[in-house]
Formats: structure tokens, C-alpha cells, sequence
């Protein structure tokens, strides 16, 4: 796979930044290029908070070929506090530790090293918040 | 819509074919449809595969295939949209037939998986459904069915037990079907206590991919009354589509395209959804199974599962699921599912001593983009 589409992404990707609608204000991650899905109103840039809670997850025994080495691992559906919803990998915790509904964080982890390059790609993980 | 009927069915056991590539398989599948409509002139193809591109098997397939068959002439299109390949392939001919510019047309889809790593086709297929949120995620598509079904056992309070009852259920009916993967039943505990694949599913929540390749020949219905062909009847269709990625919608649980298209193909075909002898579900997944339950009209919100579970849907009750083994027995040929799904049925009507009607449930991703096919068939119209 070309790897300059992570490149592309990764100002979204290393800072969780998504999209708000000026109008109703509803938010999107990954972020969305066009227009509002609720209300068709105008989308701009916003860093989004760090902070969610658990929603549901998975934990990934069969993985594909650049998390082969990871599994397994743990998937997570999260609602910020905004409200945003996304799917991130969760980090610092183990599967028998996990509960829906547990409060979380991000950080930011190393994802995947692609084979021949050794290119190291960055992103946004999850872990149980502190204090 | 009226009078589109396919008159010919060709498919082959889904399974791994190592001897055979893409293009030789396809056209085993088409020859069998072709000789069942008796060799009629051929005016377009139309192949659907979700990866034989992506996955550097063959790009351009359909000219392949159309060559392959000694077709000289005629329109040769593939069509790559993931589980909903061969279903749009079957729409395409429909449309063509309808606007006058064909009297016969093949459509269908041919998948190959073995030739690649699984993981190199697992990977091919997460990005197919959405590069930035499942690759940067590590979510796979068994990660998302598995992140589904434990939100609907939290909120509805049902059980995994109720949800793998569908899972049950189809490999129950494969055993009758001969093109089956797998025809075997299995006892709950069995597939409750196998390996996970991604928690809670285990592998016998998840549709196994295989290679096959499933064709139909369509054309009119005065045309086959005229040649003198069985056939079997498309009363109606609908298409519609979710948002994606799949993180922006409101609520992971409803499928609303696949609740769309069948409002629009059961309205189209003037038929009410209790006069239907049977039901065709897309089930990649027990829990996607039980999703499109509910959202076709079968099940209210929370109540599929349950409903599978206390045999509602079995082979003896008047609207049964999955007849002929549904995507977890039958196996998943991803661009190619949707036309085994209709030759199915065409099967299924052979049998059928009265005038049956049957709905077939496509899509790809998770309700990314659904179609559903009212088809009726068997006895005298």
C-alpha cells in the first residue's frame, strides 16, 4: 500500500483532529472534507478533547498483515466529550481489564512499521485516564 | 418494474480452487448459465469482484471473461464494490435489458482469495470498506461485527447464544445445498467454544471467504415465454445507501439503507413482506445477519436474535431465513455473493411445486451501500 497516504493523514491522525459544523455543531472523525451530514452547514478544522469514555470494543485475534505482530489487541468504540464518536486502539490495559463505559484518554503510540521502509507510522491510541 | 427474468444459473462449489484462475472459474459458472438458457446471443457482461484488482489478480476482468467465453462482440463491464459487486452487476443488466439496448445479458462475480496470504486479503478487504478508519484503527471487519453485537447485547440485554443461533441456523440449511462450503450442522456449543476471531465472535460468527463465481442470464419475459425457458421473475428492487465512514453515524445497530431498499423493492413488486416464502439474508457476520433482520421488517429493534432463537425463521415456518445455507455454510465469495444468493433462489423455485416469492438481501461493508431483489418463481405465473 502507498505509504504517502499516511503522510497525507497525519496531522489529523497525531493530534485527533476532526470536524464541527458552524451550524449545528455536530463533529466528525476522521474529519470530513464537505459538508455537514446533519444540517448541511459549513465543517471546520477542530482539535477534538482527549478525554472519552468506553462505548463498546473487541479484542483482535485475527489481524491483517501490519498488526500481525500485535495481536492480540484491543479495538475500542468511544464517544468523546463532545460527543464524537471513533474507533481507536486501546493501549495500557489488558483485555480482562477492559469495561464498557470505563473513562479514557489519548496518546499518541506507534501504530505499525511498514516492512521494507522500517517508516515508522504515529497515531492516536487510548488509555484508562488518570485522575 | 416488469418483466426481467433470469433464465439461466450457473455456479460453482465455493471453496479454494488452487488449479484454476480467476478468469477459468468465472467461466466455468457462466458456461453452466449459458447452456441452462440454451446459448442465446449474448449482448453485455457484467462481473462483479471486489479484489481481483486490488489484490493484483486480474485488473480489467470483464474483457477477460467475456473473451474467454468466445464472446466477439458486446459490452464487457466489471463492477468493484465490495460485497454489493455482483449485486450492482445484476442491476446493471436489469437496466440494460430495461432500456431496450439488449435481449440477453450476463452478469454475476467471481471472487479469489486463495491465491493471497489471508492476511494480505484481510488487509485488502479493510481498506475496501474504509481505509482511514479501520487501517489506523487496527480494526478489522470481524472487529467491527464483534464491536456491533456487544453494543446490541448491552442494549437490548440478549445473550451472544441468541445471536450465534443464526450462525445455527444456516449451516442447518446448508446441508441441502450442494454449492455450500460448508454442509454440516453444528450444535451451539460448538460454536460458542470455537476460536475467537475478534471478541466475542468466534469463527463461527464469521462468514469464511472462499473462492467461486456465480452467473445468471437475464432477458425479458416474453423473450423466454417465447424460446419456452423456465425462469425465474425480478418483481422489484431497491438501492440505497448508509453513511460512511462508519463512525459518523448515530447508531451502529440500524441499517438503515438495508431498511430502504427493501421498502422501495417490496413496494415496487406490489408484495407485502408476509407473502414471502423466504428470506436471503447477507449475513457476513451472526450479528450483521440479525441487524438485517430487523431493518428488512422481519424483527422489531432488539428482537432478531430472539427471534432466531425460538425457531421463528426455521426451513418449516412460513417466512424461513437463509434456505440454502445463507453466507456462513454457503461461504463468502465477496464480489461473487450476491449472484450465488439469486441462483439460490432460482434453485430453490425449481423445487417449488406452488408460485413462491423470495427476498435477497446484498450489501457491502455494514449497510454501506444495500440492494435487495423481490424474485418469484415456481408453478405457472
Amino acid at each position: 500500500m502507498p505509504e504517502i497516504t499516511e503522510w497525507r493523514d497525519r496531522i489529523w491522525r497525531y493530534r485527533l483532529i476532526g470536524s464541527r459544523c458552524g451550524g449545528c455543531g455536530s463533529t466528525y472523525y476522521p474529519p470530513r472534507n464537505s459538508r455537514c451530514l446533519k444540517c448541511g452547514g459549513d465543517l471546520e478544522e477542530v482539535e477534538l478533547p482527549r478525554r472519552g469514555r468506553l462505548l463498546s470494543y473487541t479484542v483482535v485475534y485475527q489481524a491483517p498483515t501490519l498488526y500481525k505482530y500485535s495481536t492480540p489487541y484491543i479495538v475500542g468504540y468511544i464517544e468523546l466529550l463532545d460527543g464524537t464518536r471513533l474507533f481507536a486502539m486501546l493501549t495500557d490495559v489488558e483485555p480482562d481489564e477492559v469495561r464498557v463505559g470505563m473513562e479514557l484518554e489519548a496518546t499518541l503510540r506507534k501504530l505499525y512499521t511498514y516492512g521494507e521502509s522500517g517508516h515508522i507510522v504515529y497515531g492516536v491510541k487510548f488509555r484508562p485516564a488518570v485522575g | 418494474m416488469e418483466g426481467i427474468v433470469a433464465v439461466g444459473y450457473g455456479l460453482v462449489r465455493v471453496g479454494e480452487y488452487w488449479a484454476k484462475d480467476i478468469v477459468s472459474l468465472a467461466a466455468d459458472a457462466a458456461s453452466m448459465a449459458l447452456d441452462m438458457a440454451k446459448q442465446p446471443g449474448v449482448d453485455a457482461l457484467y462481473v462483479g469482484s471486489a479484489l481481483s484488482g486490488a489484490l493484483g489478480i486480474q485488473g480489467n476482468l470483464a474483457i477477460h471473461v467475456a473473451d474467454e467465453l468466445g464472446f466477439a462482440d458486446g459490452l464487457a463491464v466489471n463492477i468493484s464494490a465490495g460485497g454489493a459487486s455482483s449485486g450492482l452487476a445484476v442491476l446493471s443488466g436489469i437496466d440494460r435489458l430495461l432500456s431496450g439496448s439488449a435481449e440477453y445479458v450476463l452478469v454475476g462475480g467471481v471472487e479469489k482469495v486463495s491465491d493471497n496470504l489471508p492476511s494480505d486479503v484481510l488487509e485488502a478487504i479493510l481498506i475496501d470498506i474504509d481505509r482511514r478508519v479501520l487501517k489506523y484503527s487496527g480494526l478489522t471487519d470481524a472487529g467491527l461485527a464483534a464491536i456491533m453485537a456487544r453494543l446490541y447485547m448491552e442494549e437490548y440485554g440478549v445473550s451472544k447464544e441468541k445471536i450465534t443461533s443464526l450462525s445455527v441456523l444456516d449451516h442447518e440449511n446448508g446441508v441441502n445445498n450442494p454449492y455450500a462450503m460448508f454442509r454440516r450442522a453444528v450444535s451451539l456449543d460448538m460454536a460458542m467454544s470455537a476460536p475467537l476471531v475478534a471478541d466475542p465472535l468466534t469463527i463461527f460468527d464469521v462468514a469464511p471467504y472462499g473462492d467461486g463465481a456465480a452467473f445468471l442470464v437475464l432477458t425479458t419475459k416474453e423473450k423466454a415465454l417465447e424460446e419456452g425457458l423456465d425462469y425465474m421473475e425480478f418483481l422489484g428492487y431497491g438501492v440505497a445507501r448508509n453513511r460512511v465512514p462508519i463512525s459518523h453515524r448515530s447508531n451502529l445497530l440500524s441499517f438503515d439503507a438495508s431498511a430502504e431498499a427493501a421498502s422501495v423493492a417490496l413496494s415496487r413488486a406490489n408484495i407485502s413482506i408476509d407473502s414471502l416464502r423466504f428470506v436471503e439474508l447477507f449475513d457476513n457476520f451472526s450479528i450483521t445477519g440479525v441487524l438485517a433482520l430487523e431493518a428488512l421488517g422481519l424483527s422489531g429493534s432488539g428482537s432478531g436474535a430472539d427471534d432466531v432463537w425460538s425457531g421463528k425463521f426455521n426451513l418449516d415456518r412460513q417466512v424461513s431465513v437463509d434456505i440454502m445455507g445463507g453466507l456462513k455454510a454457503r461461504g463468502h465469495p465477496i464480489g461473487a455473493t450476491g449472484a450465488y444468493q439469486l441462483c439460490e433462489a432460482f434453485m430453490r423455485f425449481e423445487e417449488a411445486p406452488r408460485r413462491e416469492y423470495g427476498l435477497v438481501h446484498m450489501m457491502s461493508g455494514f449497510d454501506d451501500q444495500a440492494i435487495v431483489f423481490v424474485v418469484g418463481g415456481g408453478g405457472s405465473a
